[in-house]
């Protein structure tokens, strides 16, 4: 179930349940943030289009369609996570019923949690190296993008994915259902 | 280190964990493990080098073309059209649905859109005409496997890129296996139908045929549009996508039934549909890194080498190899772990790049029909409101005509390669 | 030992030949203490990923344009910026000068980065060549060019302010670029013109020498401080012989890719480029003023001209 459906009964899972209905919203920003990259690269690549018949164009275009892929693929990474699109093959863990799912609610947390901790871990070894500009990404200012602006996204959506996952075992030992994509078969 | 990276990414898959999690993980204990342990920063580097990828900003367009076929009732159109044509058949819906499938698979660049979308609607038209629930969902799966053979294809924009093959060729080598695919499910569907009982349609009238081939013809021209203006170099495959999309745009204003809410749907479906898979890349790309830095490809084609220099046997394991394969990992993390993998080993033995290419994506593609990591099975079982374990069992049959297609240009490789070979020139 | 060496060439290339001659010749000079094990295709990621590898110690030499280290010293940048040099024993001179000892000096201090002996050992190209689909006789041909250019600011501005009309466009798209007279030339090195059979579509081929390289083999300096004394020896003997190799193997290459071409059909001259290098001396000293350009770029190109006599 979603976070919207379930009902909260103890002052604990009343609080938890406010902290997930809050990491829901904001994966719905940062689902807002990826369909704007992806808007952006759609219309710059067919403004490229419609130019070069007249023979026009402009270089910082390509590079900065380049710029948003990359951001819509690391502001997605979070809301893809929170939002449950991600596939979860589940017939295995149902054939243990209730236990089977509780068990590898866990192992799934601990995976995430293992994944982003070592992300961030590397975040400073990461912005240290990462030096110089993307080229072609120009400012208006003249100046290039720095590389570092790249992965920038990657580590925000990381660190949220750590506290939603947090948030999923404190859950747990609350007695809350996790949060499921909807599934209605056989209705 | 190739056990480790497959059992845990097998192994967390079956425990629940989401693939791209799964992957996640199975790369850091693989570095771990590793003589790498103290280069984790690789992790994170190698995901940004994953994503910048040129060639990949196609992904979302193709997949945003078919996302916005189901939005604008162009997809509607493209059935109607197919029921005109053939719904008189014998068991003539379960015909529509592969034809629907071939036309749709034109424009849009993914299998998804065809099971949700298209596939919602063939479901719904078969079963209120009296098919059975688990038959209808499963023909659906079994042609929704067209899609990405046709051109426009997410996953041979994919593979091109990783075997540094042209996008061009890759989607004309595509295109005579997509429909060889169709044909077959429609045979298969013809010799079904003379020993059992299907449902039947009358034959639609002339005037029936002339209205809806109106419509349908917006539809048929649009993969022309795409597959010429690519050929011809008029624009570049990620532009191809964009003018896929902006065509399918103009189309639903057209009709009037693009609406600002269906148009916002299509994107936001898109852009996670994209993050799900540039995050599996992101995390295949530092897999792969890993895998390269102890030159595993090497081992592998070394140990296989010895194993066995007959091309049609090493073939005959390759499609075993990959059909295994494909029913534990969707195809995206699939072909980018294989892919890099299996090159010195295709290149030793002779086959063509092109070849290969088309052989490892329907041999993957077929997965999506299977259990336990059939995506398009997942899919249809929720659209067609059937329980999973019944499409699963009405699906097995059908599988057998893609295998013999699979066969059939792993044996024949000019099935694949003399379009691309006619139109681009062969291969230098 | 075991030193990893990273390249973006594949290994039948003629300087994939050249990396693995390198190889064979430092496990030879070295006697098998110091073996390198060569990492073709961009097989551990592109430049700047690579680079960090490099920085980190797990990559020990990559084989690439000095101009990425840019990133470290920003002058480098500036390494193959169009006809700044008279000709190619002006760059030498310049390669070699303590100017740009310092910049390497800069890039080692930042990242622990340095070129492994002399910088212009190994020859890339090995020359710059234009390829039309128009005659081009002499610099005042390039007027109105409509010109393919990657997206690199101060080579579009360049060849803007030489008159051309810069069309950016990705590599692989040139050939159907000119095919469809999107653009009319592209610069190349010499060695890339017939596999990418721009000769097909674009049959006149001037050598214009836009910019001189090399290949830069860059080298982690914790990795080159380990190597003994013996060694260290072997590895500059080796690197040194790869360069005399390279030199060679791409002069003769080049000929007979030229003879093959011209037998089918191409044109194939040699442009005077001093009115370019003029005319490119007003740009570069506005790029100085503005402060893009380091003002000691421009005086060592100055002290390392010929003086006439
Ligand atoms: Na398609
Ligand atoms: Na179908």
């Amino acid at each position: 179930m979603t976070p919207q459906e379930y009902v909260p009964e103890s002052p604990l899972q009343r609080a938890l349940h406010r902290a997930d209905l809050a990491v829901w919203s904001l994966g719905g920003v940062f689902g807002l943030l990826a369909n704007f990259c992806l808007l952006v690269m759609l219309l710059l690549t067919a403004t490229t289009i419609v130019l070069r018949p007249f023979d026009l164009s402009f270089y910082w275009i390509w590079p900065w369609t380049m710029v948003f892929f990359i951001w819509l693929s690391f502001f997605g990474f979070f809301a893809m996570y929170v939002r449950l699109k991600d596939v979860r093959v589940d017939f295995l863990a149902a054939r243990f019923g209730p236990a089977g799912m509780a068990a590898t609610r866990i192992v799934s947390d601990v995976a995430t949690l293992v994944v982003v901790v070592v992300i961030l871990w590397q975040l400073p070894a990461v912005l240290a190296t990462s030096r110089g500009v993307f080229d072609g990404a120009i400012l208006p200012q003249g100046a290039e993008l720095p590389r570092q602006a790249l992965s920038i996204p990657l580590f925000v959506s990381a660190f949220l994915i750590l506290l939603a996952a947090l948030l999923d075992v404190a859950k747990l030992f609350a007695g809350m259902p996790e949060n499921v994509a909807e599934s209605h078969p056989e209705s | 280190m190739a056990y480790i990276l497959f059992g845990a990414f097998i192994g967390l898959i079956l425990l629940r964990v989401p693939i791209s999690i799964a992957i996640g993980m199975a790369t850091v204990l693989t570095f771990l493990t590793s003589d790498f342990s103290n280069a984790l920063q690789i992790i994170p580097q190698q995901m940004l080098e994953g994503v910048n990828k040129a060639s990949l900003t196609a992904v979302p367009f193709f997949i945003m073309a078919g996302n916005l076929m189901n939005a604008t009732g162009v997809t509607e159109r493209i059935f109607a059209f197919a029921n005109a044509l053939v719904g008189h058949m014998k068991a003539g819906l379960a015909q529509v649905n592969v034809l629907s499938s071939m036309i749709f698979a034109g424009i849009s660049g993914a299998a998804v859109a065809d099971c949700a979308g298209l596939g919602a609607i063939e479901i719904k038209a078969m079963r209120e005409s009296g098919y059975k629930a688990d038959f209808a969902a499963a023909i659906t799966v079994a042609s929704s496997v067209i899609g990405p053979l046709i051109p426009p294809s997410v996953g041979l924009v994919i593979y091109a890129f990783l075997a540094q093959v042209s996008i061009e060729r890759m989607f004309l080598a595509g295109l005579v296996p997509g429909i060889l695919v169709g044909v077959a499910l429609m045979i298969y569907v013809r010799l079904r139908a003379s020993y059992e009982d299907f449902p039947t349609q009358p034959r639609a009238t002339v005037s029936e045929i002339v209205a809806t081939t109106r419509h349908g013809f917006l539809a048929l021209v649009a993969p022309a549009i795409i597959l010429g203006s690519i050929m011809w170099g008029f624009v570049t495959a990620t532009e191809a996508g964009v003018l896929a999309c902006v065509y399918c745009i103009a189309l639903g204003l057209w009709y009037r039934e693009l609406t600002f809410a269906g148009f916002w749907k299509a994107l936001s479906d898109t852009a996670m549909m994209t993050a799900v898979i540039m995050i599996i890349i992101a995390f295949s790309i530092a897999m792969g890194w890993l895998l390269a830095i102890d030159r595993v490809p090497q081992q592998l084609a070394d140990a296989t080498f010895a194993l066995t220099d007959d091309k049609s046997v090493f073939l005959a394991l390759l499609l075993v190899f990959i059909i295994l394969v494909g029913c534990v990992v969707e195809g995206v993390p699939a072909k980018l772990i294989l892919v890099p993998t299996l090159l010195p080993l295709i290149d030793g033995y002779g086959i063509d790049r092109v070849h290969f290419g088309i052989i490892i994506q329907l041999g993957l593609l077929i997965g999506i029909a299977t259990p336990p990591m059939g995506i398009g099975l997942y899919i249809v079982s929720e659209v067609g409101r059937v329980r999973f374990e019944k499409v699963t069992m009405a699906v097995l049959p059908m599988l057998l005509p893609l295998f013999a297609v699979l066969v059939l240009i792993t044996y024949l490789p000019q099935i694949v390669t003399f379009l691309p070979d006619l139109v681009l020139g062969p291969q230098n | 030992e075991t030193w990893r060496m990273a390249t973006k060439m594949p290994v039948d290339s003629p300087e994939g030949k050249v990396f693995q001659h390198f190889a064979d010749l430092t496990e030879k000079y070295t006697g098998g203490a110091l073996t390198i094990q060569v990492y073709p295709n961009e097989q551990l990621g592109k430049e700047d990923a690579v680079l960090e590898q490099l920085q980190a110690g797990i990559v020990q030499i990559y084989a690439e344009g000095f101009g990425y280290m840019k990133k470290w010293e920003p002058s480098l940048g500036w390494l193959s910026a169009p006809f700044v040099f008279d000709d190619y024993d002006h760059w030498r001179r310049f390669m070699q000068s303590d100017t740009v000892k310092g910049w390497f000096d800069e890039a080692r201090e930042q990242a622990g980065v340095m070129p492994l002996g002399d910088p212009t050992a190994v020859l890339r190209g090995p020359y710059r060549v234009m390829v039309s689909n128009v005659p081009i006789k002499s610099a005042a041909g390039i007027e109105g060019l409509k010109l393919r250019m990657h997206e690199n600011k101060v080579a579009i501005e360049a060849w803007d302010h030489l008159g051309a009309e810069v069309i950016t466009l990705p590599w692989t798209e040139v050939y159907q670029g000119i095919s469809k007279n999107i653009v009319q030339a592209v610069n190349s090195p010499v060695a890339l013109v017939e596999s990418m059979r721009f000769n097909e579509v674009a049959p006149y081929i001037t050598r214009n020498d836009e910019y001189w390289q090399s290949v830069g083999f860059m080298v982690n300096e914790g990795a080159y401080e380990a190597l003994g004394e013996e060694e260290r020896a072997g590895l500059l003997k080796a690197y040194a012989e790869a360069g005399e190799y390279s030199r060679k193997l791409m002069f003769d290459t080049a000929d007979e890719s030229i003879a093959r071409m011209e037998k089918a059909g191409a044109t194939f001259t040699t442009m005077d480029t001093s009115p370019l290098v003029k005319k490119m001396q007003g740009f570069y000293e506005a790029k100085a003023k503005s402060g893009e350009l380091p003002q000691a770029f421009l005086d060592a190109v100055e002290e390392t001209r010929a003086k006439p006599e």
